[in-house]
């Protein structure tokens, strides 16, 4: 421990800041879900109620209201997203395997890979949006989970290749020995001790391909449009019905929230390229 | 060997074909694209202009307000996303009540889609029922932050109260692997904190920091989603970012092959800063 011996701040002052911003951060997400469990009534009043009866309506509202298609959304988002996590894996950890145990890919492919991270996403919005209105991928769940697949191949691919990289080579050179394929080795010995990685990777790609905003604006027009563009729709066209809005938005950013709980620990490695362990 | 090799390809077949399909192939495209006068109504039968949609974007004003706004704003938030993050990492690296809850609540932004969470902020700040908004009000505060000529400075808040949580991440895990030895010894010689800081910690912390201020200085020069999401870049064009101008361009007023000249632009210009992160970062990747 560090810390205690070269103090800059008191650690009163060291636990005053970490309060407050704690709560600045996360005052959005608390305002927003106090909100949709407000009545219209209470959400107008002046000075704001911070202790009032719950109201589960706009959450009614949000999934049976005639007129919203929020349902629908919700369905897209969790379709593209649960499609887009389980391709990501079966595509990027054969490939970190190579590139960690043959040594194959590590020269070009893997930075390329890193240096398709830092590309503005605009870059490739006209592009796809042509081609999807030619090849009729435009509005699909299957555009989105594409497009959203090249979104994630860095963070995927440099999560997998860093946690191969610390799996004990000798059981897979064990089981080489006795003659098992290195497919057999890959799905036996490789993929059970990779769990962690694999479940890392694909939840955080769910959480990354649920909150993508900028090609599910541009690619979809209203059929396989996901929460986070529902969501934003809502604003706009029942500006004023509050309560639903956040309703709508609570229920889009809880799944997230949820699962980010299981991967604090390998967030750093991912949000870094690997940078940090 | 010779079969580990073909496994090896093999392996790596399924991720070349995808970012041959996704990745290059449409990036070739956009190049080829800012060469036509491609619009929303005219793209299947494109015409070859030659450099006409470089000049278009280049005499326009508001490219360069838009490039100079995305600078400005990087510039701000990039700098208080760093200097905030690395506060609070100091003020975490250590036994604190109730850290773990102090963490995860420091960390939630990080998660929320940027999308939503500007939504969030245009309730939360919103005129009539935004509960900031009222307090703000009551304390003799202006009332309408996303209003002129507020609304900049309030995008920039935005976007630390989403970002900062990345940079304390990486500057805490930093924190927490830097040995006792030299910080000891620095003690043992009588340093006092700021010469700690100053002297130990922030040269040893250096690669780290310029990390997460490539990796968000990237980030936030093509912010996207929250702006568009709060402002759509207006009022006017007074919140436009690079990003916000491609994507009026092109599917607003429809300037699909303009909106990609725009964008090979603003490559060369990011090309630069672009390499320098790359060699940055795989110089400590695995």
């Amino acid at each position: 421990m560090t810390g205690a011996r070269w103090n800059l701040l008191h650690t009163g002052g060291a636990w005053a800041l970490a309060a407050v911003c704690g709560v600045m951060f996360s005052f959005p997400v608390l305002n927003t879900v106090l909100t949709s469990l407000k009545t219209a009534a209470d959400i107008s009043s002046a000075p704001p109620k911070w202790v009032f009866t719950p109201t589960f309506e706009h959450y009614a509202n949000v999934f049976y209201a005639a007129g919203y298609r929020f349902s629908q959304f919700l369905a897209n988002s969790i379709l593209i997203s649960l499609a887009c996590s389980a391709l990501l894996v079966v595509v990027c950890l054969p490939a970190a395997y190579s590139i960690v145990r043959f040594g194959i890919g590590r020269a070009r492919l893997l930075p390329a890979a890193v240096s398709l991270r830092l590309l503005p996403p605009v870059t490739f919005a006209v592009p796809f949006f042509i081609v999807y209105s030619a090849s009729g991928l435009l509005d699909t769940r299957t555009g989105l989970v594409l497009v959203n697949l090249l979104g994630n191949v860095p963070l995927g691919l440099l999560i997998f290749v860093s946690f191969i990289q610390e799996l004990p080579q000798e059981l897979e050179e064990s089981a080489f020995l006795d003659g098992a394929s290195a497919v057999q080795t890959l799905w036996h010995i490789v993929f059970p001790l990779a769990y962690p990685g694999i479940g890392a990777v694909a939840i955080l790609t769910f959480i990354w391909t649920w909150n993508e905003f900028l090609f599910a604006l541009m690619l979809t027009i209203n059929k396989a449009t996901t929460v986070t563009v529902g969501a934003s729709l809502f604003v706009t066209a029942w500006g004023v019905l509050w309560g639903d809005v956040a309703a709508a938005i609570s229920v889009a950013v809880v799944p997230t929230l949820l699962f980010s709980i299981f991967v604090q620990r390998y967030l750093v490695r991912g949000i870094t390229l690997g940078a940090v362990r | 060997m010779a079969q580990e090799r073909r496994l090896g390809y093999a392996f790596l077949a399924p991720l070349t074909l995808l970012l041959l399909g996704l990745a290059v192939f449409p990036g070739l495209y956009a190049y080829y694209l800012s060469a036509l006068d491609a619009t929303l109504e005219t793209f299947r039968s494109p015409r070859f202009t030659g450099l006409t949609n470089y000049v278009r974007i280049l005499t326009d004003r508001e490219f360069y307000d838009a490039i100079g706004f995305s600078l400005r704003y990087t510039v701000v938030v990039v700098t208080l996303e760093v200097v905030l993050g690395l506060a609070l990492a100091i003020a975490l690296n250590r036994e604190l009540r109730g850290k773990r809850i102090l963490i995860s609540l420091l960390l939630l932004p990080l998660m929320v889609s940027p999308a939503l969470l500007g939504i969030m902020f245009r309730l939360t700040l919103n005129e009539f029922i935004g509960t900031v908004s009222y307090y703000l009000r009551a304390s003799g505060f202006p009332g309408n932050l996303l209003a002129p000529p507020y609304v900049p400075y309030t995008l920039m808040v935005v976007d630390v109260i989403q970002w900062t949580p990345f940079t304390f991440l990486i500057l805490y895990a930093g924190l927490r692997s830097i040995p006792d030895e030299p910080v000891e010894a620095a003690v043992v010689d009588g340093a006092g904190g700021w010469q700690i800081l100053r002297f130990v910690i922030l040269p040893l912390l250096q690669p780290l920091l310029l990390t997460a201020g490539f990796l968000r200085g990237i980030d936030a020069f093509k912010t996207f989603d929250t702006i568009q999401v709060l402002t759509a870049g207006g009022p006017g064009s007074l919140t436009t970012t690079a990003s916000i101008y491609v994507y009026k361009m092109a599917f607003l007023a429809g300037h699909l092959g303009r909106a990609n000249a725009a964008v090979v632009l603003l490559l060369f210009l990011l090309s630069i800063p672009m390499s320098q992160a790359i060699r940055h970062i795989l110089r400590r990747t695995p």
